[in-house]
């Protein structure tokens, strides 16, 4: 019988997707599992968190004047508090992040999107707003002030756009 | 403020500067290439776009690279498309015939489109209904790029 040993990975890793109950989204709602599917989901949750910080911190490059336009610098509290909340996501979620870009006024937009509707998120230093439109449905909007408290609201909208049901993540 | 002096047909475009406007991967145009700028002295929400009936695409092509900044990713893409029937059917927007005929840049056609909504305050969130709104706006904007030759005024049309 063949057996597979994951390499040691960084404990942070680990928390971050025990934390936010990935595994539902990988394996269901088998409560073994494989090491090798779990070093699998583990490996590409960690690559794809590391590739949206990689393009955030592009953009505190962001310069203050365009040619005579007045193109806002993204404050370090933003970078801070968009990473934070992506730490925190979970795979699905973070997984089908359609774009991630800053806007000319110095916040961050987030967009989830399918064929169902779109999620936008706009972070700000002391703001948030979100709003939610799907196909055959009012739209649901949101302006909140803490991203991190109102955390299970916005979770719950970004489920609520990609899973027919939303108990599967619970 | 009636813009009687458009036809409704006419096509209005706008700059996209890749990666800030587009998303390099799916090539859909970002919320941001609507960015109504408020101008201090008319103290209203402008997004900055040309008339294309009157303007030559060498014109704006050289404008988009004049104002090019490789170094923060602002790489002149190309043109978003829209026509005035299109622009006005979006509740509170309203184009405006601004020629620049001063300065550095003249552009005689240049045209505003106003946001009568807008509320943006620098580095705080657009409240959602505003931003929901934008999006819908955006989607009235067909992005084009230019890619020489085969990028002439027949192939720039607005979404019908």
């Amino acid at each position: 019988m063949l057996s597979f040993t994951p390499p040691s990975l960084p404990s942070d890793y680990q928390s971050l997707v025990l934390d936010n109950n990935a595994y539902s989204g990988t394996i269901g709602s088998s409560t073994s599992y494989d090491p090798c599917i779990l070093y699998i989901s583990i490996s590409i949750f960690s690559r794809r968190i590391d590739e949206l910080f990689r393009e955030i911190d592009s953009f505190s490059s962001q310069k203050t004047e365009w040619d005579g336009g007045d193109y806002v610098p993204i404050s370090n509290l933003i970078i801070k508090k968009t990473k934070d909340f992506l730490k925190d996501l979970n795979e699905i979620s973070l997984e089908n992040i359609s774009d991630l870009y800053p806007n000319q006024h110095g916040t961050i937009s987030i967009i989830w999107e399918n064929k169902n509707g779109k999620l936008h998120l706009e972070i700000g230093n002391t703001t948030y707003s979100l709003y939610l439109s799907k196909i055959n449905s009012e739209p649901f909007y949101y302006d909140g002030k803490d991203l991190l408290k109102d955390f299970e609201i916005i979770t719950s909208k970004i489920n609520n756009l990609f899973l027919p049901n939303e108990t599967f993540l619970v | 403020m009636k813009p009687f002096w458009f036809n409704e047909n006419e096509r209005i475009v706008r700059i996209i500067y890749s990666d800030k406007h587009i998303n390099p991967k799916t090539n859909k145009l970002r919320s941001n290439f609507i960015y109504f700028r408020l101008n201090l002295k008319s103290q209203k929400y402008e997004l900055s776009c040309s008339r294309f009936e009157f303007e030559s695409i060498s014109f704006l092509r050289s404008f988009g690279k004049e104002t090019e900044d490789s170094k923060f990713g602002r790489i002149y893409y190309g043109l978003g498309c829209s026509n005035i029937k299109s622009i006005l059917s979006q509740k509170n927007c309203i184009p405006f015939y601004s020629p620049i005929l001063l300065g550095n840049r003249i552009n005689l056609f240049h045209t505003d489109i106003y946001d009568k909504l807008g509320t943006l305050i620098s580095g705080e969130a657009d409240n959602a209904i505003n931003n929901h709104r934008k999006d819908q706006f955006l989607g009235i904007w067909c992005p084009y790029k230019d890619n020489g030759n085969s990028f002439t005024k027949e192939v720039i049309t607005p979404y019908i």
